[in-house]
């Protein structure tokens, strides 16, 4: 089992830093996005840039080089002479120079337009409560939502009941978040203004403040809850159809005892892990929501990095994105084998 | 017994026993036919018809293919059928409402419900039972589109007044001998001072328009441009004579003079308060060049009469190098202002000033700022900076308001809050002497400001509101007087939709509409009702400019037949903010959105089926290797993936392709490896293998057929999912640039969510039925395809 773990493990650390090399390597290819602000603020960003080792400093042009990327003079903040001439490193060597700076200093890069000569970890570590908060609520009631009317459609299975439940379903799943998203805000912001329409400022009141999670939280639910249903639907329907099932009932348990001692523990195994997988995959899914609700998590800050083109940020969040979904992708993989007593035992049988 | 024959046979353990059997004890049961097997009553019948008949069996699946056939045909036939132009912006038919129905049917019929609009109680109109309903501003909307006018109600969102004012100026000095003087009201809290103004009953000082008519013969040697007239003024107020002061007036109407032969408008009006406190008026007006900043040759003094009557004009002449201007200056006093005292012309405005906020930092002085308030706003807050450099602050809040005929339209201030967070400026704060156009007349004027005016008293105002409902097609495309140019005019006579019209003719007829309308009517031909724009002359002015004589028509006319329509246009899903039809918008959109996503899943189908197949197929080493090679590329979420591959290479067709099928083809890989690893050690494959057939007929002859089902199914369910994708990205702000998609029609009008919301909820309903139909669809064809999935989702 450990060697399973460790297994699993170490590729998704191999993956994770091929991934990001290569996305590192791509961003890098972008036009350099000069910082936005006056000379000083210019001059502050492209020494510190000299520092990290991103950015040359030279006192005459250079050739050879690539673009200038910016010279300071002319901007009044030295006497001619002492003029600076500012090249890109070559992509390579910034390559290894950021991987350096990510494994010793933990520094993935300063904020050009965002929050300007901020590295770009701190503003998602500011951001990331907002997002992990809504998601956490999402869960705590998406959660026992989803597998309890899942359990009750598929206890009530091929009957109107299971019918319904399963189109409501089939519904919510096929139309996209962001049209439920707009149509939760038109219906209870704008057309009844009983929620408010954005995500409240930090100066708000308690009570608004409330107000304001039940909107994201509410479209963030309906996706999970739907999902859950139908997993739930679909797992306990094979459970009830099992033979092992009908010798329970046929030793003379009652239909209560069988459902619960077997039949739910049965179809639980499958559905705990995808619970934890699908609670840290869906702090990307909110990306959206969050940028239609205003809300400042690392969802809004990848639209608004792009548009800003602060590649700096966007590149560390891209890579917050990527570890999240393979650390998803472990954790489902690992507590399969925790839950799963076939495959822990298959594991320990292996080796 | 004696008949009997020896039969010998083996038994399952291979030993031969023998018995004795009578000849007759056996007899054939059929004598005389062959023995074959018996025929299949039923036809025989393929997997696919098999398929098909489960299939339909599916009434959720049928219904939602019928509803995704629907949607293809749709996409395929309305951008052709449908001819309106998407293509280039038509910002004059923006924003029409859904209309299938004719207008007044109350619903889907291009009419928008309207609450809350402060009336214009100007126009009014009143009801058999004598109800009085006044229309709103008459600039922001035509009136002829307004129906189902309510009863103008008080505006809850303000307090109630006491008595209403048509005008004042608000305006704070930095003297503290205001202070003392207001001491009654005045209440200092830490930095922060609250005036409330007081009744007061006004004199006959009043606010007064001001009218600039320009003669022909003016205007003719002006060169080419647009010009701009600026106004300024002395005024010597009581007991402090001397002191002069430069208001800025917050409204001019460009002046504009084109191409010789066409001069429209060539009426300068100019309306604006003037506070006046029964002095003379020593008006200067110099009329620029705006573009270029100075207009010479044009300097006027003027020369005010006073009125020997309240209620009678000011005339004001001019003496101008080429010519004499004559101004019409007009007040209402304590009178009602009719047409016989004055030309009242230009806009009505309507001004809610609930609560002025001033809040000073160093940054951004507010130094002799100027507020100027367009029509309707409802302000509840102003916000001003105040500055610690300057001695002396001061903030003119100019509330231009003109004098309606009913003088109870109008609302102005409440209160004025002085708050500064900076320590610095806490002083200038305090000095900070302030009055309203109430105050000021509790004060003796001339003590450092104005007088403001009115006509009865300013206490907290109040605004009348009204709803209505907004016909957007008769505001856009109905009847309206306009001045056609007198080349348009030319060209109508070209195309032959209207004769030579004798314009001398036309201009001595003046304005009786009797005779314009026998002139126009001779002038008529087969084509005038069906093409030409003008229907009815309204006035015809003759001018002259550089030599050339020209005339400016003033005509009724049918703007959609401007347009270029033959008949009212109408817009079953409405049009978007650049005036685009979308229905075709969305359409195209939908179809734009499934080509990409059809694209996208036939590349990544062939794709994944190779690579699937040979993982599949030859397992082992080969597998591992092309595994773990998909193992990477599944790790990154398709959104970097995107986002990378946009941000390098632009934002195409071709772009997001390539995008898409990036991550697309690992899930048909997967599908096939597990299938062909179903099929590979299956009896039949290996029997065929022992005799001797080479993998790609193994592969195409015995796997592929059988795993052929599930893996088009899942390929179809792919369809959606690219849709799904296109439009995340598009809300990204990373959508195609080049053409529309459903995504991108979603994602650009999400701003217009709360005011247009039938831009956001048609496309989303096509893309959620698109969605819905496509699973419902895919979901069958599996069940279908694969009868032992039947049941689970």
């Amino acid at each position: 089992m450990r060697k399973y773990v460790l297994k699993r493990v170490i590729l998704a650390f191999v993956t994770a830093f091929i991934i990001l090399s290569v996305t590192f390597m791509l961003v890098k290819l972008l036009p350099f996005q000069a910082p936005v602000g006056q000379a000083s603020d210019y001059f502050r960003f492209y020494q510190d840039q000299v520092t990290q080792g991103y950015v040359l400093r030279f006192s005459e042009p250079m050739e050879g080089y690539g673009e200038l990327l910016w010279t300071s003079a002319g901007t009044n903040l030295f006497d001619s002479n002492t003029a600076y001439y500012y090249y890109q490193r070559p992509i390579i060597e910034q390559y290894f120079t950021w991987l350096s700076n990510v494994f010793t200093k933990w520094e993935w890069g300063t904020s050009t337009s965002i929050q300007v000569g901020a590295n770009s970890m701190a503003i998602i570590g500011s951001r990331l409560p907002t997002t992990i908060l809504i998601n956490i609520w999402s869960v705590i009631i998406s959660v026992p939502a989803g597998i309890a009317l899942g359990i009750w459609a598929a206890l009530k299975k091929n009957k109107p009941t299971d019918h319904i439940i399963s189109t409501i379903v089939m519904v919510f799943i096929s139309v996209p978040s962001f049209i439920i998203i707009s149509l939760l805000i038109k219906w209870l912001a704008y057309d009844s203004g009983l929620l408010p329409s954005m995500w409240p400022s930090a100066s708000s009141s308690i009570g608004r403040k409330i107000l304001g999670f039940i909107i994201p939280v509410a479209s963030l639910c309906f996706g999970s809850i739907c999902g859950y249903c139908r997993f739930t639907r679909a797992e306990l329907c094979e459970v009830l159809s099992s033979d092992y099932l009908l010798l329970a009932r046929s030793k003379g348990l009652t239909k209560t005892q069988c459902i619960v001692r077997h039949a739910l523990r049965n179809a639980m195994v499958p559905i705990v892990p995808s619970i934890l997988a699908e609670f840290i995959s869906v702090l990307s899914g909110s990306m959206i929501l969050e940028n239609l609700y205003n809300i400042p998590g690392i969802g809004s800050l990848f639209v608004s990095s792009i548009n800003a083109r602060d590649y700096n940020v966007l590149m560390a969040d891209m890579a917050i994105f990527t570890l999240i979904s393979l650390l998803a992708n472990v954790i489902l993989d690992i507590s399969y084998g925790f839950i799963d007593p076939r495959i822990r035992m298959g594991a320990k049988a292996n080796g | 017994m004696d008949n009997k024959e020896k039969y010998t046979y083996r038994d399952s353990s291979n030993v031969k026993h023998e018995i004795l059997l009578n000849k007759g004890d056996f007899e054939l049961a059929v004598k005389d036919e062959s023995i074959h097997d018996v025929k299949f009553k039923t036809k025989p019948t393929t997997f696919l018809k098999d398929a098909f008949k489960r299939f339909c069996k599916n009434k959720s699946s049928v219904t939602g293919a019928i509803i995704l056939g629907l949607l293809l045909v749709c996409s395929f036939l309305i951008p052709v059928i449908d001819q309106s132009d998407i293509d280039t912006n038509h910002p004059q038919e923006r924003m029409l409402e859904p209309k299938l129905f004719n207008a007044g049917t109350g619903f889907w019929d291009g009419t928008k419900r309207i609450t809350n609009v402060v009336c214009d109680t100007s126009i009014s109109t009143e009801d058999q039972a004598g109800n009085v309903y006044y229309y709103p501003s008459s600039e922001s909307y035509v009136t002829s589109a307004v129906t189902n006018l309510s009863l103008p109600r008080e505006n809850n969102e303000v307090n109630t007044a006491s008595e209403f004012v048509t005008g004042g100026f608000v305006r704070i000095t930095n003297t503290n001998q205001l202070l003392t003087e207001e001491g009654d009201d005045t209440v200092i809290e830490n930095n922060t001072i609250t005036y409330s103004s007081t009744p007061y009953s006004f004199s006959k000082d009043g606010t007064y328009g001001l009218n600039i008519e320009f003669g022909d013969e003016q205007i003719q040697d002006l060169e080419l441009g647009d010009y701009r007239i600026y106004l300024s003024y002395s005024i010597t107020t009581n007991g402090q004579s001397g002191q002069s002061y430069t208001p800025t007036f917050n409204e001019f109407t460009p002046l504009e003079v084109e191409d010789g032969t066409e001069v429209a408008p060539y009426v300068g009006t100019w309306n604006g308060s003037v506070s006046i406190n029964n002095q003379a008026l020593n008006i200067e007006l110099v009329l620029e060049e705006s573009n270029v900043g100075t207009f010479n040759g044009q300097d006027f003094s003027y020369t005010v009469t006073e009125p020997t009557e309240e209620s009678s004009l000011y005339t004001i002449n001019i003496e101008a190098d080429d010519g004499t201007f004559e101004f019409n200056l007009t007040f209402d006093g304590n009178e009602e202002v009719t047409p016989e005292n004055g030309k009242l012309s230009g806009t009505y405005r309507s001004i809610v000033v609930n609560q002025y906020n001033l809040t000073g930092t160093s940054e951004e002085p507010f130094i002799n700022t100027y507020e100027s308030f367009s029509n309707n706003d409802i302000l509840s807050e102003i916000r001003e900076t105040l500055s610690e450099e300057n001695e002396i602050s001061d903030l003119t809040i100019n509330i231009d308001v003109r004098p309606g005929v009913n003088v109870n339209t109008y609302l102005l201030v409440k209160s004025i809050n002085l708050t500064t967070s900076i320590a610095s400026e806490q002083n200038i704060v305090s000095q900070i002497g302030y009055s309203d156009a109430n105050a000021s007349l509790l004060v003796k004027s001339g003590a450092g400001y104005w007088r403001c005016n009115g006509q009865k008293n300013l206490y907290h105002g109040t605004a009348y509101v009204c709803d209505f409902t907004y016909d957007t097609y008769e505001a856009v495309y109905g009847n309206s007087i306009e001045i056609v140019p007198q080349t348009t005019f030319n060209q109508y006579i070209e195309r032959g939709w209207i004769k030579e019209i004798d314009w001398d003719e036309a201009v001595r007829a003046g304005s009786n509409q009797e005779r314009l309308a026998e002139i126009f009517n001779a002038a008529k031909t087969d084509l005038t009702d069906d093409y030409c724009p003008v229907m009815s002359l309204v006035r015809v002015r003759r001018g002259s400019a550089g030599g050339v004589t020209y005339y400016t028509i003033e005509a009724q006319v049918s703007r959609y037949k401007l347009l270029g329509y033959t008949s009212m246009p109408r817009f079953l899903l409405g049009t978007d903010s650049y005036g685009k039809d979308m229905l075709k918008v969305v359409f195209v959109g939908l179809r734009n959105s499934l080509l990409l996503g059809l694209c996208v899943t036939v590349v990544c189908f062939i794709f994944g089926l190779c690579w699937g197949a040979i993982c599949g197929y030859y397992g082992g080493n080969i597998d591992l290797i092309l595994e773990r090679f998909t193992d990477f590329l599944s790790g990154v979420p398709w959104i970097v993936i995107m986002t990378l591959c946009v941000l390098n290479l632009g934002s195409n067709f071709g772009v997001f392709l390539l995008a898409m099928c990036m991550t697309g083809w690992i899930g048909t890989a997967a599908r096939t490896r597990t299938q062909f690893y179903r099929f590979r050690d299956r009896e039949y494959t290996l029997a065929s293998r022992t005799l001797g057939a080479s993998s790609p007929r193994l592969i195409f002859k015995h796997i592929l057929p059988n795993a052929m089902g599930t893996i088009v199914t899942s390929s179809i369910l792919m369809i959606p999912s690219v849709i799904f994708s296109e439009a995340t990205i598009s809300y990204l702000g990373l959508g195609f640039r080049d053409m529309t998609s459903l995504g991108v029609t979603l994602s650009d009008n999400q701003q217009y969510l709360s005011t247009y919301p039938y831009l956001i909820i048609f496309p989303s309903a096509i893309m959620a039925l698109i969605m819905i139909s496509f699973n419902l669809f895919g979901n069958g064809l599996r069940d279908a395809l694969n009868p032992s999935l039947k049941g689970s989702d």
